[in-house]
């Protein structure tokens, strides 16, 4: 403590030692014992997730040796209650879970989206909304596959560990047993538009 | 700096960052903002290093009294004195 060199590295490096002990006193409230698990032992703090299903098939076609499914999705869900004051981050994804002969459990990530703390908007609301990134299977083999759609989401804290949580809500839906592309089907629903002027 | 101005300026520092964090993470904890935290453990180590690390008056006011020349040119102990 005899310089100014000295001193301004005791005061710095003391006072980093308190922070870290901030730190870890925010992380352990984040405990669900604490902070409470909103009525769901298995995920706490979940976010409310209102609606997930399939709104509309675009097309399910073949490229090269594996097959491709295109839709568009419904969500509805509110992040608000995922957050306390140790949370920067959510990354919410939305993954489809089938099997196939050769594998008994598939999962491809279809959507994400980032909800940072900040965020003033922490809702999700979007009608028919085209997956990000299409739904590709390892081989020739999505042709009448059930699919589930499950909301994940991690959690990433200030300091603690990343969790991951699932919603319970699953959108469930079976692809169709032949080939479709956009133009026929648009040529299917004009019939049915059709149809229905005619009564 | 004198050696109980030394003992002061650790003392002062450990005070007013422990309670400044204390503060903070009560205030943070309340409005369940982290960032609210880290300002006012920053304002408490602003104000640290500025109290404690420069050299101020204060920390001076119990200077070192050295022995007196003369004692020592009279010979103390064992240890034989030039002169």
């Amino acid at each position: 403590m005899h310089t100014v060199w000295v001193r301004l590295n005791a005061v710095v490096f003391f006072s980093l030692s308190v922070l870290l002990t901030l730190a870890l006193l925010a992380s352990f409230t984040s405990h669900p014992s604490i902070l409470g698990d909103n009525g769901n032992p298995s995920s706490p703090l979940s976010p409310s997730i209102k609606t997930l299903k399939l709104n509309s098939l675009r097309s399910l076609r073949p490229h090269g040796s594996v097959d491709r499914a295109l839709f568009s999705l419904d969500i509805s869900a509110d992040f608000n209650p995922a957050f306390h004051w140790n949370v920067k981050q959510l990354f919410v994804f939305i993954c489809a879970e089938f099997s196939t002969p050769s594998n008994p459990l598939n999962q491809v990530v279809l959507w994400d989206k980032i909800i940072e703390a900040k965020d003033v908007d922490k809702v999700i609301d979007e009608k028919n909304s085209i997956i990000k990134y299409s739904l590709i299977s390892q081989g020739t083999d999505l042709r009448g596959v059930e699919v589930e759609l499950k909301m994940y989401w991690d959690t990433m804290p200030i300091t603690s560990t990343m969790s991951m949580g699932v919603g319970d809500v699953v959108g469930k839906f079976t692809l169709p047993n032949d080939y479709v592309s956009k133009a026929e089907k648009g040529k299917v629903d004009d019939k049915v538009k059709r149809r229905k002027r005619k009564d | 700096m004198d050696f109980k101005g030394m003992a002061l300026s650790e003392t002062l520092f450990y005070y007013i960052i422990i309670i400044s964090g204390a503060i903070g993470w009560i205030i943070g904890f309340l409005h369940q903002n982290f960032l609210e935290t880290f300002y006012i453990w920053s304002v408490g180590l602003g104000i640290s290093v500025l109290l404690c690390v420069p050299d101020w008056p204060f920390f001076n006011r119990n200077p070192v009294k050295w022995l007196d020349k003369s004692v020592l040119e009279k010979g103390v102990g064992k240890g034989k004195v030039k002169g």
